[in-house]
């Protein structure tokens, strides 16, 4: 594997290890898989693009170093605020009720806000893939005989920046020990005087803010999304949360990046394989997972969660 | 003491706990029936009863996890029924809950803290160092993981969570289970201590006897009724405890 490969399935892996935050922080807390939450995702880049386009003129003009990151910044947050907000309302309307309710009842009502998030952005922006707007003067630079662009340097410490703010929230402050205090045990947690549901909602408020800004981010390392395209990085962020062990936040930043990694390095295999067998790849690294290690990477014991 | 007088004295003045005649249902399963409790200030009060017969909805119910459909639940003369857990807890209660229930991948510290969440107060700290001189095992083992304790270990951790939020009232649901007859005796030695600095207990407890030996009175709670009311002497003496919870025939 070259260095290149490595650096773009960083870059790539950032991203989906963003998203897979999301699905682990709210399988962690009330055990469903979130499958609006790539659709969240997808909002979010929607959200962001008259954000930029406000700020920096789509004329083919120059932005300056200054307006790039004054607009990237307000993108992020505008979406983060957005989705946050999105996040917290689908599980207040969707899922509190069914909290108690057979696991199989909110997943498919999962599926189908996913649906019916997808249907609304594709009446909205059309089905075709959009463009995103240019936010940043393409420049690259040359370190250890491979080329770095400024995009991917962007994604990877913006990432990095996400996941280190989170971790730090999640082990350091008080409220985040008592997110970590829900997920560990629900009652328990109530009866030293804990407002789960207010816990429940701020998880879906920082899992959808993540995917929000980072959303920013894959628009401007792709250039263009569809409707749909939240959908499908979303599987990807999820077979890494459980690559990484669902629920777990470190290993939702592990797995993400490693499937960045293993994304790259199929696509670039040439000779028969390359771009179109990357699914095939990611895909068999769930079915092994959860065949042969379903508590994934860094997981707890299953067991233990009862 | 005679029920007469026993009755006399616990009117003179308003009980800490008081439940007047709490119903509670799961669904159309009638639990508590009609129940009434009067736990004093100071007091230690055992609620006995054997599996099934209510002894944790009782819990429940006081910390508002478990709601009466009728009755009242009065905490210093004030209602509590119907309050939020955190209200309830911040008034003054704090539970002890059945199996420990410590969370398991948070430290021995950071335990302590969620027992604190309610406190707005500045003297969280006192409070750390008065558990950890309660209970030097777990001053040893702050940074671990709760998980990683013993059982025992478990037990005091989840005791000093609770004394964490600065209770008026604690209340304990089985704080002998699962635990050998020396760890159980070190725990009731606990109980007892923390009641002699002021904290008023009321405890569920299978194990009558060491319950028994350590309160003033106790309730026996027979399919969600309370059959039985008296000072703990009495009920050490009386047939049916002896016969359903101390193993005499």
């Amino acid at each position: 594997m070259t260095l290149d490969v490595l650096i773009s399935g960083v870059v790539l892996g950032s991203l989906y290890a963003i998203v897979a935050l999301g699905y682990t922080m709210v399988y962690g807390i009330i055990e469903l898989i979130n499958f609006a939450h790539g659709d969240v995702f997808t909002l979010g880049a929607f959200i962001s693009i008259p954000v930029i386009q406000a700020i920096i003129s789509q004329n083919g003009s120059t932005p300056t170093l200054g307006q790039s990151i004054f607009a990237i910044g307000a993108a992020m947050v505008v979406a983060a605020l957005c989705c946050a907000v999105v996040g917290v309302v689908i599980e207040r309307v969707a899922y509190r009720r069914l909290r108690n309710a057979p696991r199989l009842a909110p997943l498919i009502t999962a599926i189908g806000v996913s649906l019916i998030m997808e249907n609304a952005m594709a009446q909205w922006q059309g089905g075709l893939p959009v463009f995103y707007p240019t936010a940043l003067q393409p420049s690259s630079y040359t370190i250890l005989g491979t080329t770095l662009t400024n995009t991917q340097i962007l994604v990877i410490l913006g990432a990095l920046a996400m996941m280190l703010g989170l971790d730090m929230f999640v082990n350091r402050t008080t409220i985040g020990k008592a997110m970590r205090a829900v997920a560990q045990d629900r009652e328990a947690a109530s009866m030293m005087g804990i407002n789960v549901n207010f816990i429940i909602s701020l998880t879906f408020f920082v899992g959808s803010a993540l995917a929000g800004a980072g959303a920013v981010l894959y628009g401007i390392d792709l250039g263009s999304l569809g409707y749909d395209s939240g959908f499908t990085l979303g599987l990807f962020a999820f077979t890494a949360a459980v690559l990484g062990g669902i629920g777990n936040i470190r290993g939702a930043m592990i797995g993400g990046l490693i499937i960045g990694i293993l994304q790259e390095y199929v696509s670039g295999l040439g000779n028969g394989v390359g771009t179109e067998w990357y699914d095939t790849a990611i895909f068999s690294v769930l079915v092994l997972i959860l065949v042969f290690r379903p508590s994934g990477i860094l997981g707890t014991n299953t067991a233990e969660k009862v | 003491m005679t029920n007469e007088s026993l009755r006399h004295t616990l009117e003179e003045k308003q009980p800490l706990l008081e439940f007047r005649g709490v119903d509670t249902y799961y669904g159309s399963l009638h639990i508590l029936k009609s129940v009434d409790y009067r736990v004093g200030e100071g007091e230690i009060v055992a609620l006995l009863g054997a599996n099934g017969a209510g002894k944790t909805t009782t819990m429940k119910t006081i910390l508002g996890i478990v709601r009466p459909r009728s009755g009242q639940v009065l905490f210093e003369g004030k209602r509590i029924d119907g309050e939020q857990t955190g209200r309830i807890v911040e008034a003054g209660i704090a539970p002890v809950p059945e199996g420990r229930r410590v969370f398991p991948r948070l430290t021995v510290l950071d335990n302590l803290k969620m027992g604190a969440w309610t406190r707005k107060d500045g003297q969280v700290k006192q409070d750390m160092d008065r558990v950890y001189d309660l209970f030097p095992r777990l001053a040893e083992r702050k940074n671990q993981q709760a998980g990683t304790l013993s059982g025992g270990e478990q037990q005091m951790l989840a005791i000093g969570r609770a004394l964490m939020a600065r209770p008026r009232l604690m209340i304990m649901d089985e704080p002998s289970m699962g635990l050998s007859p020396i760890l159980t005796e070190r725990v009731f030695d606990t109980v007892v201590e923390i009641n002699k600095q002021g904290t008023t207990i009321f405890m569920v407890e299978q194990n009558a006897y060491m319950a028994l030996q350590v309160a003033v009175r106790g309730y026996v709670l027979q399919t969600g009724e309370v059959v039985l009311a008296d000072t703990a002497p009495n009920l050490l003496a009386s047939d049916m405890v002896r016969k359903a919870y101390l193993g005499e025939t």
